[in-house]
């Protein structure tokens, strides 16, 4: 049972006379409740991949579909919807609203979909209990991306997307966010698909999608996934 | 440097909407300031061309007693004049071909020279006859007459001939004199009061000996509608007057000579009548008195003829008496005379017998001898008494024919007596006639010297009361079209001043913002750069470049536009006012440098002070992003339970007001400046528009004013005022002069005869309470702008001086509502006290005569009464104030448009900037699944509250602006209103939200251009 489903998912992009595809008939599925890692070097055209599961952007071809809904054929206003409700988002740089406490940060995506968590409650389960009436420029890094975190948890959606959430943050940092990502795949039965460039982060995935010059070079499942703290890099 | 280069033309074309509206900003900045500010200068300059052009007089001279080639000769000897040119002019009552009868201002001219006032023909050809005439292309206050149409002088003006050689004069063509090129009323002291027609004819059409007026021009003329036009004109002024003493004495001597021997003439003239008249009357009478003395013999006459009759009438009587009793004789002599005869007849036979018996002879007794004898006798006897009785019947015959003729003449004579009779009658009715005819002739003759002396004991009288002649010198002052223009112009300059300041400043402040945030955005690159091991300078360079591209493109923009475009649009709005030569535009190198110099320093010295504070930071400290500026509680917060039921999204709004103290500062007072210039634009006009309607129906009650000559009514003037509600006045100007301030202010002084009925004529009342102000004796009521120069407040002392330099101090009791002109309402009994007796000259009255045709019938009829010297028409009045006020209102909607695009562009680059600033932000709602109607919700929210915010001080502030340019505004005899009405304040609210709202609209193509993918980038 395909959760997440790419079919031949071709995107172009023209500068001038020349045409330059991102993604080149990439292909691959995932299952409901894996930790899915897309890895590849800079420019490979992971983020496209992201962005397209993400309804940030539409491909040109090709099918995508999530719970055996079709992305690609929703149309801007289908595909706010989408975002909305199906989809949670972790940056590099959290992108937290500045002027707004860490709770209600959470609150700012919470408030607008149809099954929200309990904000604080997700705030908890992050362990963020005692900041939650801080502001993002008072939260180190690493709290900022749990905020981030829990902001795209309290959606309730579907799949968890993160692009390169360790980038901005220091080793140990970055360990404890990707282990909270992983207890919400393993713990909350999440999808979560995590973009990145670092190899070293593959073995805790339970598939890992290697692309290679904007198409899938190599897809990889791992029966038996590490806990973060077994990973270095 | 060619790479550098390079990225300065990639972020001019990467951020072209901050670029532009930078342009926008400096280019409304500028163009606005110099616009404005060029306005006055450009129009001065464009009259003075026109009237370089056509040599428009400096001077009109006109003298009370006409003016002589020798008056010019030395008018022209003096060093400062430059031209002279003479002309006859006068005001005169015309038909037209349609009878209609208007006032006409004829000019007798020289057409084959003329050095001053050169006429433009626009129509038709000049004239050649003397009865052609060329005409003033009429304006909105004249008569509509075209070429072909004919003037006739009108029947009432008696003794055309002494002034004017011509009775009807043709219009030949339609001109244009540079001394009438206003809209406006030219005043006239005939007819109507105003000139309907001004017309131009040859010199020689007029039968005056002397010219009227010498028009003059100055050597080496400064630009008029300047001080220093004025200041030579008044020294022109003083040298004029310093000759004009030895001419005025000349003149006086000549005219005096002149009237004398009139004078002389027609006395002598007089005399001659005079015995001619006596000489006639002297025979007159003769005749008279002969007439009576045949009629005196006629009645002798008569009388004897009477009594010739009656004696007649007498003896006729007596002869037929004595007929009568001849008659009754005969009779009786025939009755003895037949008894005789039968006694014979009875003796004949026995005679017979004795006779026949004598012959035979037989004797006869004596007996009957005796008897024969006796018979014989007896027949002798009876013989004779029978002839005599014949005779004595013939002579009776006779005499009863006499007795016929007589009473046939007697009758006759009765008849001619009769006939004689009448003819005397007649006579004596004729001479009666001739007696009253007499009488009458006598009178009449007696009546006519009596006038004749009249006259001359007039003329003579006038001879002795002949005063020195008296020159006016007028300067263009005096002229109508130049004091209009000129009073119109200055409005200008001082609306000029203080709005363009403020909306230079306004946009000075934007363009100085958006180049702060740029700056500010861009610290990350200038840390690269600087990393990279640029200098300082070179790094500044790029913005100041950017920068100082806008502005100066800006510059350009508002230079040329500015220039051109606002000097024109207000010289259009003063076109129907007047007939104007084209607009000539000067590049004015001071206003251009002054406001370029002072946006290109306001925004390159804000671009220097940003980059300068930015560059001094560690270039470490630049690359890393500068950590974001905390969110801070705001005080709302501490209000929970309010703070608890706002969504996040107000929160945040709430918020974000309050973290960017800057930005909100530069927000709000880049619309407060917006909305205040609106509110002020839109005060201005209220202030305006209102006062003129307030002043001529509020304040006036009275749509009428008489002046009198003398106080005395006749028929005309009586049957006027019957049955319309009126006040007697007594009307003088004078010298208002207070204690606290050296001001001196001449006023109009209006002295009721009936005090208590003067407030249904003007209505006195505070104008902040609108409580009546009481009107009694002992009150002196000034008007309020007045008081507010002389610094006088209620019960405080003023002194007034009327003409004649005599004064004396009031205490004032009252401060009326009033706008236009200066007015002192005073007691008579005050009055009197203070000055003497009140000799009333006016009436102010309710005539409810609104049509204009009406009104000019109305103030001509008036003229036929000899007490009334003038009759006005508030409502002419206040035309011709709301004419000169409409100009204005072209100005206040030009700064309302100017002040609403300075309100899109400040609000579209506030906006602009806001959504730059916050782009990640945005984007990253996006992302997480917000409609794009949400997101502009989100961003909007904090922008139409700032503009709610702007536009609310905006209010205030535009009240106190408003307030500013008011006063700056008003002279001394115009106050304008203090209030902006509650519309104006709606409307710009209204018309600031709405552009608010249209920047609003206008931004949401540009929201939804941001892409999700800013998310995804690094906080730079």
């Amino acid at each position: 049972m395909d959760y997440v489903t790419f079919q031949d998912v071709c995107k172009y992009y023209h500068m001038g006379d020349q045409t330059i595809a991102a993604s080149d008939h990439v292909t691959f599925q995932i299952k409901q409740g894996e930790f899915c890692i897309i890895v590849g070097p800079s420019g490979a055209g992971k983020t496209t991949v992201l962005n397209i599961l993400g309804g940030m952007d539409s491909c040109d071809e090709g099918l995508v579909s999530l719970d055996g809904r079709r992305v690609s054929d929703m149309n801007e206003k289908q595909l706010t919807d989408y975002r909305r409700h199906d989809v949670g988002f972790v940056f590099q740089f959290y992108n937290l609203v500045q002027n707004l406490t860490a709770l209600e940060n959470v609150e700012l995506a919470s408030e607008i979909c149809r099954e929200p968590l309990d904000p604080a409650a997700v705030m908890d389960s992050v362990g963020l209990s005692a900041r939650k009436d801080n502001f993002p420029a008072q939260l180190s890094g690493g709290e900022q991306q749990r905020v981030a975190i829990a902001r795209a948890l309290a959606k309730n959606p579907k799949i968890l997307l993160c692009d390169e959430p360790t980038g901005a943050l220091d080793y140990n940092t970055g360990k404890t966010i990707l282990k909270l990502l992983q207890n919400c795949c393993r713990n909350m039965e999440k999808t979560v698909i995590v973009v990145t460039h670092n190899l070293a982060l593959t073995p805790m995935a339970d598939r890992v999608i290697h692309i290679h010059s904007g198409s899938v070079a190599s897809i990889e499942e791992n029966r038996s996934p590490l806990p973060v703290a077994q990973i270095e890099w | 440097m060619k790479k550098y280069t390079l990225t300065i033309l990639r972020e001019i074309k990467q951020s072209f909407g901050r670029f532009a509206a930078i342009i926008a900003i400096v280019a409304l900045g500028v163009g606005f300031l110099v616009g404005i500010l060029s306005s006055t200068p450009d129009m001065k300059a464009a009259v003075n061309a026109y009237y370089d052009a056509s040599a428009m007089s400096d001077f009109d001279i006109k003298s009370t007693m006409g003016l002589t080639e020798d008056d010019i000769r030395t008018l022209t000897q003096l060093p400062q004049v430059d031209q002279a040119m003479p002309a006859m002019v006068t005001d005169a009552l015309i038909a037209t071909d349609d009878s209609e009868r208007l006032t006409a201002r004829i000019y007798g001219l020289d057409f084959s020279s003329q050095p001053i006032n050169q006429l433009t023909i626009l129509e038709g050809r000049m004239p050649q006859a003397d009865n052609e005439c060329v005409m003033e292309d009429p304006n909105a206050h004249m008569a509509r007459l075209s070429i072909g149409d004919s003037l006739t002088l009108s029947e009432n003006h008696d003794n055309w001939e002494d002034t004017y050689t011509q009775k009807e004069f043709t219009i030949v063509g339609i001109v244009d004199n540079p001394y009438y090129f206003c809209n406006a009323k030219e005043p006239s002291s005939i007819g109507n009061g105003r000139a309907s027609v001004i017309c131009y004819t040859n010199d020689s059409a007029y039968a005056l000996d002397a010219y009227t007026d010498i028009f003059l021009t100055v050597k080496d003329p400064i630009p008029a509608f300047s001080d220093e036009y004025d200041e030579q004109i008044n020294h022109v002024t003083a040298e004029i007057e310093k000759v004009s003493d030895v001419r005025i004495q000349a003149r006086y001597q000549e005219v005096l000579a002149e009237a004398t021997e009139k004078v002389d003439k027609a006395k002598r003239k007089l005399e001659r009548e005079k015995k001619k008249a006596a000489q006639e009357l002297a025979d007159a009478a003769v005749e008279l008195r002969n007439g009576r003395q045949e009629l005196a013999n006629g009645a002798a006459r008569l009388a004897d003829a009477k009594q010739q009759l009656k004696d007649g009438r007498a003896k006729l009587q007596d002869g037929k008496k004595e007929l009568k009793e001849g008659k009754t004789q005969l009779k009786k002599g025939k009755k003895e005379l037949h008894a005789s005869k039968k006694q014979l007849d009875q003796a004949r036979p026995s005679v017979e017998q004795a006779k026949a018996a004598q012959e035979t002879g037989m004797p006869l007794s004596d007996e009957v001898l005796s008897q024969i004898k006796a018979y014989e006798q007896g027949l002798k006897s009876w013989k004779k008494g029978s002839a005599q009785l014949k005779s004595q019947e013939k002579k009776l015959k006779n005499a009863q024919q006499k007795i016929k003729n007589n009473e046939k003449q007697l009758a006759d004579a009765k008849q001619q007596i009769a006939s004689q009779e009448k003819q005397l009658a007649d006579a004596r009715i004729e001479l009666a006639k001739g007696q009253a005819e007499y009488q009458n002739a006598e009178a009449e003759a007696n009546e006519e010297f009596a006038k004749a002396e009249k006259k001359i004991r007039k003329a003579e009288r006038k001879l002795k009361d002949l005063k020195k002649p008296e020159w006016y010198i007028l300067d263009r002052d005096s002229n109508v079209s130049y004091a209009r223009y000129k009073i119109d112009v200055e409005k200008v300059a001082s609306v000029a001043t203080v709005f363009p300041i403020f909306f230079f400043l306004v946009a000075a402040l934007v363009s100085l913002t958006t180049m702060t945030r740029m700056v500010e955005e861009e610290r990350i690159q200038i840390g690269t750069l600087k990393a990279l091991g640029y200098r300082p300078l070179k790094i500044m360079s790029k913005y100041l470049a950017y920068c100082g591209t806008a502005t100066v493109m800006g510059c350009a923009v508002g230079l040329a536009a500015g220039f051109h475009l606002l000097p024109a649009a207000i010289y259009r709005a003063y076109a129907s006012q007047y007939s104007l030569p084209e607009l000539t535009f000067q590049f004015n190198w001071q206003y251009a440098l002054l406001s370029c110099s002072l946006e290109i320093l306001c925004t390159l010295g804000a671009t220097w002070l940003a980059c300068g504070h930015t560059l001094r930071e560690k270039p470490a400290a630049l690359m890393i992003p500068r950590a974001p500026k905390a969110g801070k509680r705001i005080l709302l917060e501490r209000i929970g339970f309010l703070w608890k039921r706002l969504s996040f999204s107000y929160k945040a709004t709430a918020r974000n007001i309050f973290r960017y103290k800057k930005h909100l500062f530069m927000t709000i007072v880049g619309i407060t400046g917006c909305t205040a210039l609106m509110v002020a634009g839109f005060g201005m006009r209220d202030s305006m528009s209102e006062i003129v309607k307030t002043q001529f129906t509020d304040l006036f009650r009275y749509d009428m004013r008489i002046e009198l000559a003398e106080d005395d009514q006749d028929s005309v003037l009586t049957e006027f005022l019957q049955g319309k509600e009126h006040v007697k006045v007594r009307n003088m100007n004078g010298d208002v002069t207070g204690t606290k301030t050296k001001e001196k202010i001449s006023a109009t002084v209006y002295i009721p005869e009936d005090t208590e009925a003067f407030g249904n004529f003007v209505n006195l009342r505070d104008r902040k309470s609108g409580a009546a102000i009481p009107f009694t004796e002992h009150s002196a009521v000034l008007t309020e702008k007045m008081a507010d120069a002389l610094e006088l407040s209620m019960g405080d002392t003023f002194t007034l001086m009327d003409s004649d330099e005599k004064s004396a101090d009031f205490t004032l009791t009252g401060i009326t509502e009033n706008y236009v002109g200066c007015y002192l309402y005073l007691d008579p009994s005050l009055y009197v006290s203070a000055f003497g007796d009140a000799e009333y000259n006016g009436y102010l009255l309710k005539s409810g005569i609104t049509a204009l045709d009406e009104q000019d019938e109305t103030a001509s009829q008036l003229q036929d009464s000899e007490f009334v010297s003038s009759a006005e028409f508030m409502s002419q009045s206040q035309e011709s104030y709301e004419t000169t006020l409409s100009s204005i209102d072209i100005i206040v909607y030009i700064l309302i448009l100017c002040a609403g695009a300075l309100a899109v562009v400040v609000l579209y680059n506030l906006t602009n900037i806001n959504i730059n600033e916050r782009s990640r932000e945005l984007a990253t709602l996006r992302v997480l699944g917000y409609h794009h109607s949400e997101v502009a919700r989100y961003i909007f929210r904090e922008i139409s509250l700032l503009a709610i915010l702007g536009t609310l001080t905006g209010l205030a502030a535009g009240w106190a602006l408003h307030y500013y340019v008011i006063r700056t505004a008003e002279s001394v005899d115009m106050m304008m209103g203090r209030d902006v009405a509650p519309l104006s304040y709606v409307l710009a609210t209204v018309i600031t939200l709405a552009f608010s709202a249209l920047v609003d609209i206008l931004m949401l193509f540009k929201l939804r251009r941001i892409q999700m993918v800013e998310s995804m980038k690094a906080v730079d």
